[in-house]
């Protein structure tokens, strides 16, 4: 499958619209990722969805690039994060797993 | 002189409108021509999808779930730090209601909107607060310390299933009327972090953490636990959505982030359409329903909690033909 990669804000749901349709989501494939990356799949529904949103297209690359520089940020954040005396499991009961790294299919 | 139509043509329904598109539907496969539009249209085979519901306001993960599509609860969790806050949605947007007694994550939750329950959670704590639609107010504790146990039922008869109790994984199950707890019949398979559905005389739970990820199902039949057919997908930390033993969606779950939606029939696991934002850690709709279910916050795989709301939606896709 092919895919093109946008951002755009997830803006949820009005009494009108929402940010992802049930149609949509029959028609062509859409996964979020951080940064507000979304990968659609290259299709006409997929290409409409980009267009309906005003969402900045970006090159897989740069994409990747928003994402990577998120989850590195919050991989310092945590790393930084410690209690004295606390051991490496209850600082993951604490915070959670240590975040790991998105590759963008 | 005859034409296409005369020799090759076949005659289709009439309708002024569009079908439903709610699902069931007894026209599902029907072509058919809609006078209002004036298009022939087709009513495809029903399907569930995701699609976009109201952003929360507080984005948490480890938070307590619970109620229906149209009318659910999210309270309490952890975005790192523990929140106390609780919001409700009506379907479309989150306002926030009174803050919960206890800020904990990993809390045991059933009920509605108006009626709901949390039992235990992390770090490790006996308490059980009860919802009216308005305020919490703290009841009967729990036997011991839980975290992540599975809640059925309702909050006047709640199931509250295994979990972890003195950091291991428990068998253990008590009941819950609405003022005490009673021990029940424990399950074949230790865990906590899973999913489930049903009542106390009628139940299924799947998922969780054995001290691995798991994939095991049990179904209750008020008096004992049978194993059944596992989830597709192992996992834990998801989220489901159902109130019957006998339907229920599970969806997202541990690792790190799955976006997986499975059904469950009383039988089998059946995976259908994915989370548009695969997460864990989630709420759901507990007591929603396998055709309209709700999936709000929670993490993605980097650990960044999540504003996004989701809406699982069953129903037939209704195709305009261009014969152009």
């Amino acid at each position: 499958m092919n895919y093109k990669y946008s951002v755009k804000e997830n803006w949820g749901k009005t009494s009108s619209d929402q940010f992802i349709r049930h149609e949509d989501r029959m028609q062509f494939h859409i996964e979020g990722f951080p940064g507000n990356v979304w990968v659609t799949e290259d299709n006409v529904y997929g290409g409409r969805w980009i267009s309906r949103h005003s969402a900045v297209v970006k090159t897989k690359s740069q994409a990747q690039t928003i994402v990577t520089d998120i989850v590195d940020a919050l991989k310092d954040t945590w790393d930084n994060d410690n209690v004295d005396g606390e051991t490496s499991a209850e600082k993951i009961t604490r915070l959670g797993p240590k975040p790991t790294d998105i590759t963008l299919p | 002189m005859a034409t296409y139509k005369v020799t090759k043509g076949t005659p289709v329904a009439f309708r002024d409108g569009a079908y439903p598109t709610s699902y069931p539907s007894p026209h599902e496969g029907e072509l058919f021509y809609n006078g209002s539009s004036g298009a022939f249209q087709f009513l495809g085979v029903g399907a569930g999808a995701w699609s976009s519901g109201g952003n929360i306001n507080t984005a948490r993960k480890g938070l307590s779930g619970f109620g229906t599509q149209t009318a659910a609860i999210a309270a309490t969790g952890n975005a790192p730090s523990t929140v106390t806050s609780c919001e409700q949605y009506n379907g479309s947007t989150w306002t926030e209601v009174a803050d919960v007694n206890t800020g904990k994550f990993y809390r045991g939750n059933c009920g509605l909107q108006t009626a709901g329950l949390l039992v235990g959670g992390a770090p490790a704590v006996t308490d059980t607060e009860e919802w009216n639609g308005a305020s919490w107010t703290e009841t009967a504790n729990y036997p011991g310390t839980v975290t992540f146990p599975i809640l059925l039922g309702v909050q006047t008869a709640a199931f509250c299933i295994a979990g972890t109790i003195s950091d291991s994984y428990a068998t253990e199950t008590n009941i819950y009327n609405g003022s005490a707890f009673t021990e029940s019949t424990a399950i074949n398979t230790a865990r906590g972090e899973g999913v489930g559905a049903g009542t106390t005389s009628a139940g299924v739970i799947a998922g969780g953490n054995t001290n691995s990820v798991s994939a095991l199902t049990e179904l209750w039949n008020g008096s004992s636990w049978t194993e059944v057919g596992d989830l597709n997908t192992a996992r834990n930390l998801l989220a489901g959505s159902g109130s019957s033993s006998s339907a229920m969606i599970a969806f997202g779950g541990d690792a790190p982030a799955r976006a997986i939606t499975e059904s469950w029939n009383g039988t089998s696991w059946t995976e259908l359409g994915d989370l548009s934002t695969g997460r864990r850690e989630l709420g759901g709709s507990s007591n929603g329903t396998n055709l309209a279910g709700l999936a709000f916050s929670g993490c993605i795989a980097n650990g960044t909690v999540q504003t996004s709301t989701e809406e699982w939606d069953f129903a037939h896709p209704l195709k305009t033909i261009d014969v152009s």
